[in-house]
């Protein structure tokens, strides 16, 4: 592989690395902030026994920092749970939505905290997913110049999803309103 | 070390790619919300002479000694503004010296028109100094007109009719009355109500 191509791969599997580990620590800050209105969140997904709620909703944040903090700090295997979260949350909502259960709140954090569930929210997160498995199969870190140009970049990334995200509230402030612009700019 | 910057300048395009998206996904989200915010307009009163309507002709005095005819036609290509406003409304206050500079900037002619003592009416005249506009002090015209409420605005074209009238509280009402002159329509409520319709129809 020419030396560019692997510097651009080494460089991107820590910019994904970084945007994931930012991503995870803004979502588990939102709901050790609020951890009753998480409790209530996960019991709306009706996926776990009602014994293992309270439980459960600790656990995730505690799982979120840990994983968000490894991926910051560049541990190469933190992808791999980070990857399984994502393809996780991805599953909790597909199974709501196939129940009919559309009005519950994601309790992804996000820029207003309260948002329904939507088919965009799973792509969301899939992609999110994938990416995470495309920088793991990635051989060798990013040094120097290079890694700090991925962490730069990564720091970008999240602050643009910051950005759709915030679009996108907006846009869901019009349900069923005409072609209203809810899905399409998820990234 | 070339590499290195090649690499670089890749990761700075992408995320400039990305950047142009969200930019133009909130240019769209501007113009979502343009679609969905009523346009700001004068509110037009079913009293007095209807829009579209020749107005009254009457020849009233001014403050200044002079007289006025209003209604009839206007030189060519002359439209006028007749402004009812009172020192007692808030709003006028702020209205009178906007009126004029939007007069100014659409090339009409103002006419000031109240129904108060007529030292009262001096001392407003004195204090926006609007002395050398017309102003007619008289219950007959705001009557003829069916005004209201203060601020009221009616618009004059050429030919002597009504083309728009109504509460003006904003620059925006105002401009308003000469959108529905060019548009060919009657008020922004006439606005609203045809394009009504065309909201509810399936996407």
């Amino acid at each position: 592989m020419s030396p560019v191509l692997a510097g651009l791969a080494a460089a991107l599997a820590t910019a994904v690395g970084t945007l994931l580990g930012l991503v995870f620590l803004t979502a588990a800050y939102a709901k050790v902030r609020d951890i009753a209105r998480f409790r209530e969140t996960v019991a709306q997904y009706r996926l776990m026994p009602e014994g293992l709620v309270g439980a459960g909703s600790v656990a995730l944040p505690v799982v979120e920092i840990a994983v968000g903090s490894g991926l910051l700090l560049g541990v190469r295997v933190a992808l791999l749970p980070a990857a399984a979260l994502l393809g996780l949350f991805a599953a909790a909502v597909a199974i709501n939505l196939r129940r009919g259960r559309t009005h519950i709140d994601c309790g992804c954090g996000g820029a207003d905290g309260r948002r329904p569930i939507s088919r965009a929210l799973v792509r969301h997160d899939l992609i999110l997913s994938a990416l995470a498995l495309l920088a793991l199969a990635v051989p060798g870190p990013a040094e120097g110049l290079l890694r700090l140009g991925g962490l730069i970049a990564g720091g970008l990334f999240f602050l643009l999803n910051m950005t759709f995200d915030r679009i996108v509230a907006v846009g869901a402030l019009y349900p069923g309103g005409r072609r209203a612009p809810v899905a399409w700019t998820q990234i | 070390m070339i590499a290195t910057l090649i690499v670089l300048q890749i990761l700075s395009l992408i995320v400039i790619a990305v950047l142009v998206v969200a930019v133009l996904a909130i240019a769209r989200q501007v113009g979502v919300l343009y679609e969905r915010v009523a346009p700001a307009g004068a509110l037009t009163t079913a009293s007095g002479p209807a829009v579209g309507s020749p107005a009254p002709h009457l020849t009233l005095a001014t403050l200044d000694g002079g007289r006025i005819e209003l209604g009839g036609t206007l030189p060519h290509g002359r439209n006028r503004l007749l402004m009812f406003v009172s020192a007692h409304c808030p709003i006028c206050k702020n209205l009178i010296p906007t009126a004029r500079k939007f007069a100014r900037d659409e090339k009409l002619e103002v006419v000031f028109a109240g129904d108060a003592p007529e030292d009262e009416q001096m001392a407003l005249i004195e204090r926006f100094g609007i002395a050398d506009l017309p102003f007619v002090n008289s219950a007959e015209l705001g009557r003829a007109y069916g005004v209201e409420k203060l601020p009221h605005a009616v618009l004059f074209g050429e030919d002597g009719t009504v083309i728009a009238k109504g509460l003006v509280n904003s620059r925006e009402h105002l401009e308003s009355l000469v959108v529905a002159r060019d548009m060919g329509l009657s008020s922004v409520q006439d606005y609203l109500r045809s394009k009504a319709p065309a909201q509810q129809a399936p996407a």
